[in-house]
């Protein structure tokens, strides 16, 4: 039952001690998942609205958030290959035996198998709010805000 | 299993804050309370770890059971979200941890209060600071933890296998479940992933590239939320849900777990089980707790003994569908009632943290009281 290590904390403390200062959230910044290219930063991006109105912006533009001249809805502009980024298999992931339930639990069988495209059962939802963008290959998207939080608001998370 | 009582610490507060634990008085009320403690022996742990397992095991087998038989409906979550979880179940969606809460005194066998498979707390405090009690107090003695190895243990499997970069989001303003997640964080970030920390409040949704994201625009792989998932769905943003590619940690099966629903299918799969309480939908003969499906921090909950209503609490889940779960006194010690919560991390019971209050129903300001093993 003994620990091997002495525990250490590098994170939580300085954070719990923000944390009675109002710096509760984004207490640490961290690196983004995908550094941009210099190429990127040259390429102009062409924008289109769902609105029906294209525009261009420029390659530093990528992955931030842009406005329709238009119709002033609030785009993020995506390259290429951050869509390649975002469309990667997990399948070793999904497959490996972490949860060993080939032998703990031995109704799996060793594995379900099978394993298909990470999206291929997520059925879109047409009537979904918000739910406004393109879901084709396009270079432009639309972004709802505003998160979860409204049952909880005065709730803790926790149980 | 004995309570045993002592004079605290001298610096107490000066020790567990240097640990970051800043939240161990709420209300002005003890939160954590090392005025008394619990003594275990090695084979009474052996125990508990043992039902912890087996529990876990028969959980699994229950999710199975209630896909197969489609039976999301008794737990009222939409069928509009019914092949979505089924989704995350057939692709083995990884869980980090859960809580059992057990009744137990240390004679026959442990039984099952609840599952806190979704959002889980009082997490740092199990881990972490009774450990640094222990270590302060009773240097040469052991305690059923290693709650902290197993989490970046966790951690580091997920990350050598693709999750490399983690968004913690949870509800502003709560300062316990601030120390939670911040916590979860500080064990991933050992294990090698980049995290960040949000609101759930600013979780943003790009239906380009159908992805949460966060509050610069960028898509979020995965998200470990500190946020119910029956607020999710119930939420209009949860639609979003069902067209994203975000991974989410506890994965959406895990929801199943975490209703009460469950130790209705539970006592139907496994009435044979010695840590299980017969459970129903309808009220039992005999004592019996009456227990929203959803509900949470001891809220809505009825004890009946004798045919009389001996004790109730209120709350905002008394609109839910109810179960009934036979009684069983958790341990008296003196006045205070403790509920055993027992961690597990991945597939492994690893930890013991003790709640107690001077009311049979734990609630959340119920006191955290540490714990040790004398050999």
């Amino acid at each position: 039952m003994k620990k091997s290590t002495q525990v250490v904390l590098t994170l939580l403390v300085p954070a719990m001690a923000a944390y009675g200062c109002g710096n509760q959230t984004k207490t640490v910044q961290v690196p983004a998942i995908t550094p941009m290219s210099q190429s990127q930063e040259s390429m102009t991006i062409p924008v289109s609205c769902s609105c029906g109105h294209s525009f261009t912006t420029s390659g530093n533009m990528v992955g931030k958030i842009v406005q329709c001249p238009k119709c002033n809805q609030s785009l993020i502009v995506a390259s290429g290959a951050q869509a390649a980024t975002h469309n990667r298999s997990y399948r070793s992931y999904r497959s490996d035996s972490y949860y060993r339930r080939s032998t703990y639990f031995p109704w799996f069988g060793g594995g379900a198998g099978g394993y298909s495209s990470q999206t291929a059962s997520t059925p879109p939802i047409a009537s979904a709010p918000h739910a406004t963008g393109t879901n084709h290959a396009s270079s432009v998207s639309h972004v709802s805000s505003g998160g979860f939080g409204g049952t909880g608001a005065h709730f803790s998370g926790g149980s | 299993m004995r309570r045993v009582t002592a004079p605290p610490r001298a610096n107490w507060r000066r020790d567990v804050e240097e640990l970051g634990f800043t939240y161990h008085t709420i209300d002005g009320e003890l939160y954590w309370d090392e005025a008394g403690w619990y003594e275990f022996s090695l084979s009474e742990i052996e125990e508990i770890e043992a039902a912890t397992n087996t529990l876990h095991s028969l959980c699994l087998q229950a999710v199975q059971v209630i896909l197969d038989e489609n039976r999301l409906d008794e737990f009222r979550i939409p069928s509009a979200f019914h092949e979505w979880i089924q989704s995350s179940w057939d692709n083995e969606e990884p869980t980090v941890y859960g809580r059992f809460d057990l009744a137990w005194d240390g004679r026959s066998a442990p039984k099952l209060m609840e599952y806190n498979a979704d959002t889980p707390t009082a997490l740092f405090e199990a881990a972490v600071v009774q450990w640094q009690w222990l270590q302060s107090v009773h240097p040469g003695l052991d305690q059923f933890n290693s709650l902290h190895e197993q989490l970046i243990d966790a951690w580091r499997y997920l990350h050598q296998h693709g999750m490399t970069y983690v968004s913690f989001a949870a509800t502003a303003g709560h300062e316990e479940d601030f120390g939670n997640i911040t916590y979860l964080r500080d064990t991933a970030a050992q294990a090698g992933i980049v995290t960040e920390y949000l609101d759930v409040s600013a979780l943003g949704f790009d239906s380009g590239c159908r992805s949460f994201v966060n509050v610069d625009g960028k898509p979020i792989d995965t998200v470990f939320k500190l946020y119910p998932w029956e607020w999710m769905l119930g939420e209009e943003f949860g639609l979003h849900l069902l067209n994203s590619k975000t991974r989410w940690l506890e994965p959406p099966w895990k929801m199943l777990l975490s209703n009460k629903a469950l130790l209705v299918v539970l006592w139907e799969l496994f009435p044979e089980c010695e840590y299980l309480l017969p459970a129903s939908w309808q009220p039992l003969w005999g004592d019996y707790v009456r227990k929203p499906i959803l509900s949470r921090e001891g809220s809505n909950i009825q004890v009946v003994r004798s045919g009389m209503v001996e004790r109730e609490t209120h709350g905002p889940y008394s609109e839910q569908p109810m179960i009934y779960q036979a009684y069983h006194p958790l341990m008296n010690s003196g006045g205070h009632h403790a509920v055993l919560g027992s961690w597990i991390v991945g597939d492994t019971a690893c930890g013991l943290g003790i709640r107690e209050d001077i009311n049979p129903v734990t609630h959340d300001s119920s006191r955290f009281v540490p714990h040790l093993i004398r050999y």
